[in-house]
């Protein structure tokens, strides 16, 4: 059996990276609040023993307020992991610190992992250990996670408090936290209730604790009586009367005393010039009430700018000519060399590269982007674009808490969906779910890189920017709506913790570049793989599996010419951007890779042609934006579909979900080529 | 016979690409998004 090791703490302060280090993993880190909302597991790599490491999402405390932290305490109690490491904040231990009494009032082993030493050593500020260790009682070592510094330490000093100490079952700190009349109450609660209690209770002192504090949690766990409620009562009353304030918020300052006379014992913080940190004169810019949303608009731009201009756009050439010409030449001429056969040569150069080929032409052009996002998101800048969002959001009556979630949704919509599980309230998780697929996610990007590649050349940074922007707006405008119609509610506060801002390590960049870029490829060889070979399969037989010379009289060319009407008043009823349409629920990027074998992208004949020129006699600038923005908004792939029925549990949820998008993506696409046409555009 | 081989396999893959995929779904799985952050444990080693 291994040791188990599980890593808590506030949210932010380093756990994922901690964990990473440990476990040689590359899961996603952001320097935001609530990275992490399942544990993960993850066997240790730097020590020899077995050790699994368990990641646990971040939380300010262990009452049970929010999913993350029900999730959290519910595994330290059952699952009783040898040891707790907890990971503190260098930077802010005072509030930390309120986690690691409650882990310490648990009666775990703790280990606190004082991390981000060398932020604290560059704010000049000094941390005594000792003074630390010997007010706590638990060992305390010194991390700087992201470069690796102090971890092995850390791992060894786990150990060996695994193998040495037993968890005690109450904490000797106990009467240290709390006055004195709250340990008698304590008592009182162990001695007389909890022996009379029917189920079987592992943690006595503790419990007594919880029930003193009334958690409802806990009551509901042990079956509590209502004769053992009233008991109990008593003692939260007298309690009451003595300090004037509720039961909670005594136990709470107790605990709030305790952790800043620690601090202030151990913590002997430099002198500052100003009482304004760094991070605090960047956020009177970035977050002025004037300047916030320019300020991010302008950067998105200036991103979109690298993006789409000379930078990425010189790849596109590159790749382009690398899949389609040389790739598709090089495997024909084999092919055919082998004497294989008409129809498995256009298989494999038509469907499977020039479906393939399509989309990884974009790739790098979606690493570059990613490249930019990931250092707007862990500069600690996207924290503040969701705080800024908030104050719009909240005057058109939405709560800033869904904008996270949205904000995920730029990358993909199934973590995003997911993510919504940090709201509580019911109706706004619904609501921020419904709102979530409008967000431009990655997969969208070769949609968009392709026609603004062919109709605006010489636009396509502001063209891409304002299908983001649109995303953004029908999301919010959708907000508004649904809040006055059928999710009708109060707006639920959002309080956010803003991370101090940090200079991003190159090697998380390249991390989060690759890994992003990574998954594009491996969707190509997956998902986007079998759904070229079902496109070319459909395109290439008719109804009686005999080959067709045009694949319009195919199988696929049926479907196609069968929903295309729904298209035609949106500028685009022809039948391959029916199906094009129809296999992006597959995946978005399937999209452009069946555009790409619809138009005979790689048959590397001499009637082949690139898929700009051929999109180019099907498309005019004003239908490829309306395809652009019903491409963004319609109906989300199949992996946020399965998503969105699982967070909503709902059938019906998930189909109003998937109706609406899309009536609403007809609906703007409508307005799109309509209005466009009457004002002259073509 | 290279045409039943490489056609073979073009065409098992697929079945068993699609198959996986329903299955991962069915099970809670995204299907992997190929976004990579920690939700949809298309990262997990």
């Amino acid at each position: 059996m291994p040791l188990k090791f599980a890593l808590v703490g506030n949210p932010n302060c380093g756990k994922t990276t901690l964990f990473n280090e440990i476990t040689g993993s590359t899961q996603y880190v952001g320097n935001w609040p609530g990275v992490t909302i399942e544990k993960r597991e993850g066997k240790a790599k730097k020590i020899q023993e077995d050790v699994l490491i368990i990641d646990l999402p971040g939380i300010y405390s262990l009452s049970p307020y929010s999913m993350e932290e029900i999730i959290a305490r519910d595994y330290i109690i059952n699952e009783m992991p040898d040891v707790v490491i907890n990971i503190v904040d260098g930077t802010n231990i005072e509030r930390n610190f309120y986690l690691t009494i409650q882990l310490i009032e648990l009666g775990v082993n703790v280990v606190v992992a004082l991390n981000m030493m060398d932020a604290v050593e560059a704010k000049g500020d000094k941390i005594d250990l000792k003074i630390l260790e010997g007010s706590l009682k638990v060992p305390v070592v010194p991390i700087t996670a992201s470069k690796g510094k102090g971890v092995t330490e850390l791992l060894e000093k786990a150990l060996n408090v695994a193998q040495t100490a037993a968890a005690a079952g109450g904490s000797p700190l106990l009467q240290e936290i709390h006055n004195e009349s709250i340990v008698a109450s304590i008592e009182e609660i162990e001695n007389r209730i909890i022996p009379t209690l029917e189920s079987k209770v592992q943690n006595p002192r503790w419990t007594s604790l919880k029930l003193l504090e009334g958690d409802e949690k806990v009551q509901e766990a042990l079956k509590v009586s209502v004769e053992s409620l009233n008991q109990i009562k008593v003692y939260q009353e007298d309690l009451e009367k003595k300090f004037d304030m509720d039961i909670e918020t005594i136990v709470a300052d107790s605990r709030y005393r305790f952790t800043t006379d620690v601090t202030r014992k151990a913590v002997k913080k430099k002198a500052q010039a100003s009482d304004l940190t760094i991070s605090d004169k960047i956020d009177k810019v970035v977050t002025n009430r004037v300047l916030a949303i320019p300020l991010f608009l302008a950067m998105m731009f200036g991103i979109f700018s690298v993006t789409f201009g000379t930078v990425g756009s010189s790849t596109i050439d590159f790749v382009d000519g690398l899949v389609n010409d040389t790739i598709a030449t090089f495997v024909l001429s084999l092919l055919e060399g082998a004497g294989a056969a008409v129809w498995l040569q256009d298989l494999i150069v038509g469907g499977i590269i020039g479906g393939l080929g399509s989309m990884l032409v974009f790739v790098p052009q979606i690493m570059i982007l990613f490249f930019f996002l990931a250092i707007l998101e862990d500069t600690g800048y996207m924290a503040r674009a969701a705080f800024v969002m908030d104050r719009l959001l909240r005057k058109l009556g939405l709560s800033g808490k869904s904008f996270i979630p949205m904000l995920i949704g730029f990358g993909c919509t199934v973590p995003a969906v997911m993510s919504t599980r940090t709201l509580e309230n019911e109706k706004d998780r619904r609501l921020t779910i419904m709102l979530v697929p409008f967000m431009s996610c990655g997969a969208r990007l070769p949609v968009y890189a392709l026609y603004t590649a062919a109709f605006f050349a010489n636009n396509q940074t502001m063209v891409v920017f304002s299908l983001y922007l649109l995303g953004i707006a029908v999301a919010v405008l959708s907000g508004v709506f649904l809040k006055k119609t059928i999710l009708k509610g109060e707006v639920a506060p959002f309080v956010m913790e803003l991370p101090p801002y940090r200079i991003p390590t190159f090697k998380g960049l390249m991390i989060h570049m690759w890994d992003r870029g990574k998954g594009f490829v491996k969707k190509a060889g997956t998902i986007i793989f079998a759904a070229a070979v079902v496109i070319w399969f459909l395109q290439y037989f008719n109804f009686s599996f005999q080959a067709v010379s045009e694949p319009a009289d195919s199988i696929l060319g049926a479907i196609g010419n069968a929903i295309a009407p729904v298209f035609a008043p949106l500028g685009f009823g022809d039948w391959q951007s029916a199906v094009a349409l129809l296999t992006g629920f597959i995946a978005k990027e399937a999209v452009v890779s069946t555009m790409g074998i619809l138009h005979g992208v790689a048959e590397a004949t001499e009637s082949s042609t690139d898929l700009i020129t051929a999109l180019r006699t099907v498309f005019t600038p004003l239908t490829a934006y309306a395809f652009m923005a019903f491409s963004l908004l319609y109906l989300p792939c199949m992996a946020a579909f399965a998503t969105i029925k699982r967070e909503m549990n709902s059938w019906k949820w998930t189909l109003i979900t998937v109706g609406y998008s899309t009536g609403i993506a007809w609906v703007v696409a409508f307005l799109i080529f309509q209005g466009g046409k009457m004002m002259g555009f073509n | 016979m290279i045409n039943w081989i490489i056609g073979g396999i073009i065409f098992g893959a697929t079945v068993l690409i699609i198959v996986r995929s329903i299955s991962r779904m069915k099970k809670g799985e995204s299907g992997c998004c190929g976004c990579t952050q920690s939700k949809c444990n298309c990262a997990v080693k």
